[in-house]
């Protein structure tokens, strides 16, 4: 994934109106082979989550691989620090966290 | 009319000898000479590649073909994911129609292997949208996902799917071109390692290199075994799965089916043989579905049938699929095209499908944002 300033910048913009909120898992799958952006990561969760207000957004499951998750399952958003650039960018994403 | 004068093939698979150019010129070459035409009497060229850019550093492949040929034609690439290929044919037979030329090469190629598989799968994800790339997705997650979708719908269940890639494993076997010319059992695919669960790797499509070019002509001559394109489609849909009804109908390839065979006098009932996108066997399950040669939720139940030769229902992918056959991203729906012309014509060698007039091709880029289908037959 190409990690460059201004296209954080501009993706942070709507992370107030999404931490926080709920939703539930629609679909999901574990992803066991890793696209080279995540490829230090263990297998993790990428799901499709419905929120209260009803838009639906593909988000990864944090903290997956201590999870054992389930169509139907509660989530709440975070924000969660996703990847670190070659030049020292941090990006900081919108993960979803089972609500227990 | 439009006649698929001129076929030409690459060998697909992992051809680290061959460069963008020498696969563009492999075809070319190929179709040109099929077609019995030289170089000057097309009007207009057409090439369909998703990444040539990122992989090979090579953009303006006007420039590549007018250097390869000494010619200063009309070249265009045309670009829409995994349908770059059927979309460069599609508009090639738009410019046909229109009454601007006569004589149109298209060329779909697709140079993957120079670069490791991880790299290729993020660049693959170009085709999904920014939010499923933050999150990490890979095209065989957004692809699992609907594996669960229509699981969890209809009760369909892996074992079902495992068929898609037998039967495709089973063609290509027949196919001196394909990618993986050999069978494999339902055993090896359970067995087979998890990419994105439920999907196994014998569930997804290789990367693959390779090219197929093809001549369009308008012509009224014929003979019996000529392949004309009867009509074609092009439909879109979201580029996120999340802003979609739901996960297990892809819509653009309704829409693209329905306007297929509206005013045809070809019947969906008329299709002996289906080249159709099975980047991942659920794709092909869904595939039949939706562009109606099953209801809903009866895919896993057709490739099952389909697959203990079921003669209600069409050959599918004869050539061996995006599975067996190979899939050059940009390659794949110039070859489906080419696939059944060749079937069409009684040129298919040991894989050829009995009494084939009439075919269809379904194309598809990135999860569905869009279908591409070609329906050929003979006049």
């Amino acid at each position: 994934m190409n990690i460059q300033p201004p296209k954080v910048w501009r993706k942070s913009k709507n992370f107030k109106e999404l931490i926080g909120r709920t939703g539930t898992v629609l679909n999901f799958t574990k992803i066991h082979v890793l696209p080279a952006s995540n490829i230090n990561k263990k297998p993790y969760y990428v799901s499709l989550v419905e929120l209260e207000n009803g838009k639906k957004m593909t988000v990864q499951i944090a903290d997956s691989e201590h999870v054992n998750l389930k169509t139907g399952a509660k989530v709440r958003l975070i924000l969660r620090k996703n990847a670190v650039s070659d030049n020292g960018l941090i990006q900081y994403s919108i993960k979803a966290m089972i609500d227990e | 009319m439009i006649k698929v004068k001129g076929i030409g093939l690459t060998q697909f698979g992992e051809l680290w000898d061959k460069d963008l150019k020498d696969l563009i010129k492999e075809a070319a070459d190929k179709a040109l000479d099929d077609a019995g035409m030289d170089v000057n009497e097309i009007e207009s060229v057409y090439i369909g590649s998703m990444l040539c850019g990122e992989v090979s550093e090579q953009s303006n492949l006007g420039g590549i073909f007018s250097e390869i040929y000494g010619v200063n034609i009309p070249v265009s690439r045309v670009e829409a994911a995994c349908a770059s290929g059927g979309m460069a044919s599609y508009t090639a037979i738009q410019a046909i129609k229109s009454g601007s030329i006569n004589n149109a090469l298209v060329i779909g190629v697709e140079k993957m292997t120079d670069i490791p598989a991880n790299q290729m799968s993020e660049l693959l994800m170009q085709a999904g949208a920014e939010d499923e790339r933050t999150a990490g997705a890979t095209f065989p997650s957004l692809f699992g996902m609907m594996t669960q979708a229509h699981m969890n719908k209809f009760g369909t269940t892996i074992e079902q799917l495992h068929f898609a890639a037998m039967i495709c494993h089973r063609n290509a076997a027949n196919n001196p071109l394909a990618q993986f010319k050999h069978e494999v059992s339902e055993g090896q695919i359970a067995c087979s390692a998890d990419i994105a669960e439920p999907l196994k790797m014998l569930h997804c499509s290789p990367i693959s290199d390779g090219a197929a070019a093809i001549v369009l002509s308008n012509e009224e001559k014929s003979t019996d075994d000529d392949a004309f394109i009867l009509n074609e489609s092009l439909a879109t849909d979201t580029i996120s799965l999340a802003e979609r009804e739901n996960l297990y109908t892809l819509k653009s390839t309704q829409i693209a089916s329905k306007q297929l065979f509206a005013n045809s006098e070809v019947s969906i009932k008329d299709i002996g043989a289906v080249e159709l996108h099975d980047c991942f066997s659920i794709a092909a399950c869904m595939a039949l579905e939706d562009i109606g040669f099953v209801d809903k939720g009866k895919g896993g139940e057709a490739l099952e049938k389909i697959y203990n030769g079921d003669n209600k229902l069409p050959t599918l992918n004869p050539s061996g699929g995006l599975k067996a056959s190979g899939h050059p991203v940009g390659a794949t729906g110039v070859k489906q095209i080419a696939e059944i012309a060749l079937q069409i014509r009684g040129q298919a060698g040991d894989r050829q499908v009995k009494d084939m007039t009439y075919g269809l091709t379904h194309n598809i880029g990135g999860s569905g944002g869009t279908t591409v289908m070609h329906l050929i037959g003979k006049i």
